[in-house]
């Protein structure tokens, strides 16, 4: 279906071209018309039709954002994950979103919730190392004052967000753990939502990675 | 009767698409979409997913990596490719061989943007860069450079009247930004049915996107409607309302002077309340009138060069 999908693109970039062609080529607007209308026509149902079938061809896109229904429990499949780091004394500490630039943490988070369940144990020991040694680079960085992540060393405060926004946590020197990073834990956690209004820690959490294993 | 009804649908779709539109209006858009890719774009480090180990593209499919003729392990080469696209985005916003400018970045953005993505999904949706790459390739195709060009030749004369020309890749773009509340209306309906439209559903939703700490910088008025079940019935209300309204602006203009506020406050509702960023908000400038704001302003171009 990628490839199929591909062609659909270029169809719309040839029937584009076609147009272009016709403003040079054309005998009268109305010839001209209709090479246009068969462009519009193309666009709109190439993006209608991922639209109501539901199936993305991007860049024509179904644009599904928050359709489920929530309910009094955090979804347990895929539960959210929260991947944090322990400091040489044993302290776990949650680690910056920028951190994993140029990996977006919600890009991040989204292939270790589906990907990483998938591989062997010698293929996840890798990823988890390198991203440690990410965390204990970018933890390095901020240590020293230096931008966290890479994402603003062009525009600066004007960066544009990701799509959801993260809590700058490793801003100040005095959050960002003194120790080195030793090992990288990941959890899934689970809650109701009206009982950690009520009390913040009412979470479950399961680890369900760790590097280096014990 | 049925050729009457034929008739009157032509005349429906010529005046869609086919009214005379000015040539500054299309020329912002090619402004509009042009700076907001830029700014997109420095604000990433696509090239540097390319060089992402081996273990994170195992299971990236090989038809995805061709679909998008994404190679890993080749981050200077992307980052050539995205040294091209900002040049031509540079084309593109001053009007340095615009159409050209506008294909070239329009293709290059459809193969850089997927990196952000592409590990996990190969629909990088709401990243900034969907409509950017229908508008940038869209606007290829158009005289996109009859105004606001800083260089070049340009149709001196017809520059400022409106033509049919100028009508139908501006409607086409409009009508790409529509498509993104229509579809998302659309969908919360299908998928969900009515009881998306409950307090209850958008009082859990404000709650579990306040309590995933990684993602929660502003809570306080998220946790205010979450409290009040009128505000919360009236918020899901109002949303499928606008997402589902929104494509009046396309079809009756009066209406953008309140659906485009509208939508803007709508957007920084949920930032505000579900630290949820819509980076496409600035694109809805192209459904401005920039002819009448300059024809208010008494603002004249430069003469041709």
């Amino acid at each position: 279906m990628n490839l199929v999908k591909a062609i659909c693109f270029a169809g719309f970039v040839l029937a584009g071209a076609v147009v272009f062609w016709s403003e040079k080529t054309s005998r009268s607007e109305r010839d001209r018309k209709v090479y246009i209308n068969a462009f519009l026509l193309y666009g709109l149902a190439l993006s209608f039709g991922a639209g109501i079938t539901q199936r993305e061809s991007w860049p024509f896109s179904p644009w599904a954002m928050m359709a489920g229904i929530a309910g009094p429990n955090v979804p347990q499949n895929p539960a959210p994950l929260r991947v944090v780091a322990v400091d040489a004394l044993g302290v776990e500490h949650d680690i910056d979103y920028r951190a994993w630039q140029p990996l977006v943490e919600e890009e991040l988070y989204a292939w270790l919730q589906q990907k990483l369940p998938l591989m062997d144990q010698q293929t996840q020991d890798n990823v988890l190392k390198y991203l440690l040694e990410k965390a204990n680079v970018s933890r390095a960085r901020a240590l020293a004052g230096e931008p966290v992540g890479t994402f603003d060393r062009f525009l600066g405060p004007f960066t544009a967000p990701s799509h959801f926004l993260h809590p700058k946590i490793w801003s100040q020197a005095a959050a960002v753990p003194s120790q080195p990073l030793v090992q990288l834990r990941i959890y899934k956690e689970f809650w109701n939502l009206e009982e950690r209004r009520r009390n913040p820690e009412k979470v479950r959490r399961v680890k369900v990675y760790e590097y280096p294993r014990p | 009767m049925n050729n009457n009804w034929t008739q009157r649908m032509a005349r429906g779709w010529n005046k869609l698409w086919f009214s005379p539109e000015p040539a500054r209006n299309l020329a912002a858009a090619r402004i509009v979409f042009s700076a907001h890719a830029l700014w997109i774009l420095m604000s990433r480090d696509l090239p540097a997913i390319s060089g992402l180990p081996h273990e994170f593209w195992i299971f990236v499919p090989r038809t995805a990596l061709w679909r998008y003729l994404i190679f890993p392990g080749h981050p200077r080469g992307e980052e050539f490719l995205q040294g091209l696209a900002v040049l031509a985005l540079l084309g593109a916003l001053t009007g340095f061989y615009p159409r050209l400018s506008c294909l070239v970045s329009g293709l290059l953005l459809y193969h850089l943007a997927p990196l952000e993505t592409i590990i996990w999904t190969t629909n990088p949706y709401v990243r900034g860069f969907t409509i950017t790459v229908l508008a940038l390739v869209t606007l290829s195709f158009s005289p996109c450079g009859d105004a606001f060009c800083l260089f070049g030749r340009r149709r001196v004369g017809s520059k400022t009247n409106p033509s049919w020309v100028y009508s139908w890749p501006l409607r086409l773009i409009q009508v790409f930004l529509c498509q993104v509340y229509l579809f998302s209306g659309y969908v919360k309906l299908s998928s969900s049915g009515l009881a998306w439209i409950s307090a209850d559903n958008l009082h859990n939703w404000l709650l579990y996107i306040s309590q995933v700490d990684q993602v929660s910088v502003y809570k306080s008025f998220g946790l205010w409607i979450a409290d009040h079940p009128a505000v919360c019935l009236l918020v899901a209300v109002g949303t499928i309302a606008l997402e589902l309204g929104f494509i009046a602006v396309i079809f009756w203009k009066g209406s953008r002077i309140w659906l485009i506020p509208l939508a803007i406050l709508f957007h920084m509702g949920i930032l505000f309340s579900m630290n949820l960023t819509f980076l496409n908000l600035p694109q809805l400038l192209v459904f401005a009138d920039w002819e009448a704001l300059f024809t208010r302003l008494k603002l004249t171009q430069p003469a041709p060069i």
